[in-house]
């Protein structure tokens, strides 16, 4: 028992000390300093100290966005960046969790740090040379004093350099570019899908690993994302429940959040009205249960 | 303060409700926790007796959950729902027929068989595809062509919509899309095969296609076609085009949950079976309706774990068959709907209560059938199906 704890303690300490190990090789990232040292070198960086940062680009980050614009912010985020590729005719389509927030009603959730769409390799390839570090006005929203206002955003196209590496590496650039709304630092991250696997021919990956069948993504379905023109994959349900299981495309509660039937509309709920719920629900289950037993001694009584 | 002095009285007192506390506890034990079937080794697994002091656990299967609840936007080009022509449907008075076909799969000549077969008349008889005309076979132009001309009904199938789509990603492509798309690129994207499908319809033909539906009805006749199946319990309105056009089996997401937390199965929870939950509060006259809707009701939605129904188009769950027909039991005789339709070669021609499965697997060489349906009132029917040898292209 005490050689468990000690091998135990002796683990955690390893482990703390390796996730400390990069951060003490490479220091605080900056703008003055060339990006590109090793080959590994992560190219995207976000602020640390909560959850919530890490879904800010650091060059632009000034502080968290409070709940009630992080809705609008995201909102303008996809329309410009949809706005920005159709214009081009470059292919792009809802992927993860932007996909999910589709499927239940059309919109961001609500709950939802970043977005997450998908291109196929050659549109990234042409993406970075011919769009990277560009820069894109949009006539989007902004709240002021808590009422919305026309607002005029500026976007930026970022494109990793390490975009067409084949392999998830270290796993530090398995993002591919990055939609960047220059005003809070929130972005969109782009993910370029591929044959991969030289024994895997028509199955698409992203760098981490996400496998699509071609024919679940293509041929891409047109429909209406945050009220502008989108495209999903074919086989939309597969590819959710392939990756977040069939309780995604059901649960009316996540992350503090429940499904409103009527309105259509998830909406934030405060710990009392979570704690009132639970409740709720446990004397059901307590009912449901002390029901089945009375049935049960009543069929062992017959 | 009184110092507590105990008297030989007050002894003999304290020995007697001791000793009575000490016998009842045994007795109480003996005959409560022994005789309780939950704690014998047969019923091992079984929960102990619930008691409103008992812990109760929450764990992801007793989530609220829903599915048809959302309120997603609409497939652009895709028509949900379409009606049969009022003129065309069977009425004991007219006598007209309508006759549903099973996936042609570009089989022309197996069509032309058929419809021979079936004595079909176009001045009485309605023709009805349950989709999947186009695609494998040799002559999808001229199976198209052949129901244009016939003025057919039909619901738009999994090789429609791919064909469909494809060809409206093409139409829709510029910029750096169109400079990149070639016949390579469209192999790697798995559309090659679609592409050239819509290559060789017309735009008349392509545009017939594109405005068929996913779901046809046939009021005032309870019937129902699709390609491949419907959700039971979600509305026509909120059923989805994917999986009316793909569905094969149905997973009960709270079940798998429920295993994984290794409980048993919760089984009742009257506020999910609707409107059942409103009917035990209230008066004594309504407690003899809810017992006989209860006795009648469906008892996959009675149950807790079974309410919510997700379709897969893998055949890893229930056949959905059976969960359309256990579903439509526990439902009032006027709402129920029988579903013709298609797409499941592999169970071939199946007939279950509510449900007229039509894909007797033509293209691999076997067999076209089709239903030929005849009213019996002015809101029932009653069908008899014919079938003609395929040979496989």
């Amino acid at each position: 028992m005490a050689s468990l704890t000690s091998l135990f303690t002796a683990l955690l300490a390893f482990f703390s000390v390796a996730q400390a190990m990069p951060a003490l090789a490479t220091g605080a990232p900056s703008h003055l300093e060339p990006r590109r040292i090793a080959a590994q070198a992560k190219y995207f960086w976000e602020p640390t100290g909560s959850l919530a940062r890490l879904h800010y680009d650091i060059r632009y980050f000034k502080e968290e966005v409070p709940y009630d614009e992080h809705r609008l912010v995201l909102r303008d985020l996809i329309r410009s960046y949809l706005g920005v590729l159709d214009a081009h005719g470059a292919e792009t389509w809802l992927a993860h969790g932007t996909l999910l927030g589709w499927w239940w009603n059309g919109q961001v959730m609500p709950w939802d740090y970043d977005l997450d769409v998908q291109v196929s390799n050659d549109t990234l390839q042409w993406l970075g040379d011919n769009m990277n570090r560009t820069e894109h006005a949009f006539d989007g929203t902004s709240l002021v004093d808590g009422a919305e206002r026309p607002a005029t955003k500026t976007y930026l196209l970022d494109v990793n350099p390490h975009h067409s590496d084949l392999t998830r590496g270290d796993g530090a650039n398995v993002i591919d570019a990055r939609w960047i709304d220059m005003q809070t630092g929130l972005f969109i991250d782009i993910t370029g899908v591929r044959e991969r696997e030289e024994s895997r021919p028509g199955v698409w990956s992203c760098k981490n690993y996400h496998r699509y069948d071609a024919r679940q993504l293509w041929p891409l379905r047109p429909t209406v994302f945050e009220g502008v023109p989108a495209l999903v994959p074919y086989s939309y349900q597969d590819i959710l429940t392939d990756e977040y299981g069939h309780k995604s495309i059901v649960a009316e509660e996540w992350e503090h959040h429940r499904w409103e039937a009527q309105t259509k509309q998830w909406i934030l709920m405060s710990q009392d009205e979570e704690n009132e719920r639970k409740d709720q629900a446990k004397e059901l289950k307590a009912q449901d249960l002390a029901l089945q037993e009375e049935e049960q001694e009543q069929e062992q009584v017959s | 303060m009184v110092p507590l002095k105990i008297t030989p009285a007050y002894h003999r007192a304290l020995v007697l409700a001791a000793s009575i506390f000490f016998l009842s506890s045994i007795y109480l034990c003996s005959t409560r926790l022994l005789n309780n079937k939950a704690m014998t080794p047969d019923h091992i697994t079984t929960p102990a007796k619930a008691t409103s002091t008992k812990p109760v656990f929450l764990n992801d299967a007793d989530l609220p959950m829903s599915y048809g609840g959302y309120d997603r936007p609409p497939l652009t080009g895709l028509t949900l729902i379409g009606v049969i022509p009022p003129e065309y449907i069977p009425t004991p008075k007219n006598k007209r027929r309508l006759v549903v076909v099973g996936d042609i799969h570009g089989m022309d000549s197996a069509l032309d068989a058929l419809l021979k077969e079936a004595n079909f008349n176009e001045e009485t008889d309605h023709l009805v595809s349950v989709g999947d005309m186009v695609s494998k076979g040799p002559d999808s132009p001229a199976v198209v062509a052949r129901l244009m001309q016939l003025n057919a009904s039909a619901v738009r199938g999994n090789h429609e919509d791919r064909l469909l789509l494809a060809r409206s990603n093409l139409d829709a492509m510029h910029g750096v899309t169109a400079d990149q798309e070639t016949p390579h690129m469209q192999h790697r994207k798995g559309k090659s095969e679609d592409v050239a499908m819509a290559r060789t319809l017309d735009k008349e033909q392509l545009d017939w296609l594109a405005a068929l539906p996913v779901i046809l009805t046939a009021e005032p006749l309870p019937l129902l076609v699709v390609h491949a199946g419907l959700v039971p319990g979600v509305e026509l309105g909120s059923q989805d085009p994917w999986a009316v056009m793909n569905m094969r089996t149905l997973a009960y997401p709270r079940e798998e949950l429920r295993k994984k937390a290794m409980e048993s199965p919760r089984r009742r929870d009257t506020s999910e079976v609707d409107g059942l939950g409103d009917m035990v509060s209230g008066e004594d006259k309504l407690q003899g309706e809810y017992e006989a809707v209860r006795e009648n009701a469906d008892p996959s939605r009675a149950t807790f774990d079974r309410a919510v129904v997700v379709p897969l188009e893998t055949r890893t769950g229930e056949q959905w068959t059976i969960g359309w027909d256990r579903h439509q039991e526990g439902l009032k005789e006027d709402q129920r709907r029988t579903i013709i339709y298609g797409h499941d070669a592999k169970e071939g021609f199946k007939e279950g209560k509510y449900t007229l499965g039509l894909d007797s697997g033509c293209v691999k060489g076997n067999s076209l059938t089709a239903a030929i349906i005849e009213a019996t009132s002015n809101t029932a029917f009653k069908y008899t199906t014919v079938q003609v040898a395929c040979t496989p292209p």
